[in-house]
């Protein structure tokens, strides 16, 4: 039964689901190499092979500075953008509660930062989730009607991880600049991909991390600008300035210079070709009977597609895309036991029905125009074969 | 709560059956017996092997002209209903069939399964 339908599609492995995580770059993996078994020392050790081991690790700081013109000596590494998320709002919170205790997160966050407000709120915090439009945009005037006397922190996202929709920063900065409040924001999804600077656009803290930019997994990074207060959440040897303690992972961070390095280089053209790709294939599966896309037409990352389609459960879509060889995600984690949509599809206005019938495409570097070709090929056979199964359509 | 497990163990059993011929489908015991354990211990089939092949089934009816039968099995509970049923029917005929041939062996003039061996 599964055999003619594998055949077919055997040689053909097509990775659409880069917002997930990327394919280690060869030229950095070729940088991390000498980390692992050579300069393997600890950057506090006083010897040459740890001096060596801290001369990469403050090069690498250097280069992530620099991709957004932040001052090398504010760049902290940490194991993963779901630390740095921690850290910021936890940090923040508990450095600062004497100022207030009031935060402003956006309802679209990453999990990562929604658990931890919501952890903060068990300690005696305030948390306010701000709405989104149907595009999943914050509008900086509502945000201003938040702010309170004893707002201290407001956290929004710059790409949205499911759907795509870039966020007016540089806006939502001037607003919290305004009311000498602290403005952090998640960047793991734009880090890399579009232009960051932390000074045009009111950025106190920012939050990133390599696997998301064909770095390795492991390694993340906050930003922290100078002056600003942070309770660390690892006490210990004091490393990272104090604010992270634990023997730093230089081959992991060596790769996040590495592909920082390469994405200075490269982030302009590949944005560029990747937006033509995002664009040809979303006018493809448009063309698809009661399909609809996700996220603001144009105000979206250059790699992020997501659509929901009537009458289908993304979950199968995912299933049979794999079945053809394409690796895609869907917006609904369905299991026999709980229905859960995603939470951004909730937010933005879709019926748990349609966030059930979400599909994500993310492209990536290994994307061609005939991975596109192929994906518009196979996919309306797809999902007319499952409405004609489907148990939503009469 | 062992029926929860009969419709891995059907599936492990048809392709241990199509392994014989094509050695490709090997790897589909492997995952369906990690399915297998995985719900005789009430978890969640880590690798989705349960949910793969109700999908896969249920695909191929349609495509092949038979939505109504297509969407009949798409639905978990009788997806897995039907491979119990088809686990019963095939584990009660593999019993006959290999009752009649030890008949057939040891007293090869006995026409059917109730002839004792000897
Ligand atoms: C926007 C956003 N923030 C945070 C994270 C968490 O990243 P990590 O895997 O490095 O913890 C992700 C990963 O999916 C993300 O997309």
């Amino acid at each position: 039964m599964l055999n003619r339908n594998e055949k077919s599609e055997k040689m053909r492995r097509i990775y659409m689901d880069y917002a997930a995580t990327t394919p280690v770059d060869s030229r950095a993996f070729e940088a991390m190499k000498p980390y692992f078994m050579t300069n393997f020392g600890n950057t506090m050790s006083l010897y040459s092979i740890g001096r060596e081991a801290k001369r990469a690790l403050e090069e690498s700081r250097e280069k992530v500075a620099s991709l957004i013109r932040a001052k090398k000596n504010d760049i902290i590494f940490t194991g993963s953008a779901t630390e740095s998320n921690n850290l910021a709002l936890k940090g923040f919170a508990f450095a600062n509660k004497k100022k207030g205790k009031h935060i402003i997160i956006s309802s679209i966050e990453h999990h990562c930062v929604l658990d931890s407000a919501h952890w903060l709120e068990k300690q005696g915090f305030e948390v306010t989730f701000l709405p989104v439009d149907k595009y999943g945009l914050i509008d900086p005037k509502q945000l201003e009607d938040h702010i309170r006397k004893d707002t201290i922190l407001v956290s929004i996202m710059h790409a949205n991880n499911e759907i795509g929709t870039i966020e007016p920063i540089k806006e939502i900065g001037k607003v919290c600049h305004d009311y000498d409040v602290c403005f952090h924001t998640d960047a793991a999804q734009s880090f890399g991909k579009i232009p960051i600077d932390v000074n045009k656009m009111n950025i106190d803290m920012l939050t990133a991390n390599a696997h998301k930019m064909y770095g390795p997994k492991g390694v993340g990074t906050l930003f922290v600008r100078q002056g600003i207060k942070l309770d660390p959440l690892l006490h210990g040897g004091g490393h990272e300035f104090g604010l992270r303690s634990s023997t730093v992972n230089v081959a992991g961070i060596v790769g996040f210079g590495a592909v920082v390095d390469i994405a200075k280089k490269e982030m302009d053209s590949e944005a560029k070709r990747l937006s033509k790709l995002r664009d040809k294939l979303i006018e493809g599966i448009l063309k698809i009977d009661n399909s609809y896309l996700n996220g603001h037409p144009t105000l979206r990352l250059p790699n992020n597609t997501n659509f929901w389609f009537a009458f289908i459960e993304g979950e199968s879509l995912v299933l049979h895309l794999d079945m053809k060889g394409v690796a895609a995600s869907t917006g609904s984690a369905c299991s026999s036991e709980s229905l859960e949509p995603s939470h951004v599809l909730m937010v933005i206005g879709l019926k748990p029905e349609q966030a059930h019938g979400s599909l994500r495409l993310t492209l990536g570097k290994q994307n061609k125009n005939a991975d596109i070709d192929y994906v518009l090929e196979v996919l309306p056979r797809i999902v007319e074969n499952l409405r004609k199964i489907s148990p939503f359509k009469k | 709560m062992v029926l929860f497990c009969i419709p891995c163990l059907v599936l492990i059993s048809y392709f241990a059956i199509l392994s014989i011929f094509f050695p490709k489908y090997r790897g589909y015991i492997k995952e369906g017996w990690r399915c297998f354990l995985d719900k005789i211990r009430r978890r969640k089939c880590v690798a989705s092997f349960d949910s793969r092949m109700r999908h896969a089934v249920s695909m191929w009816f349609s495509e092949k002209g038979m939505p109504s039968i297509g969407k009949f099995l798409y639905d978990e509970r009788k997806f897995n209903i039907t491979l119990i049923v088809v686990g019963i029917v095939f584990t009660t005929l593999s019993i006959f069939l290999f009752i009649l041939l030890i008949n057939f062996l040891t007293s090869p003039s006995c026409p059917g399964p109730v002839c004792t061996v000897e």
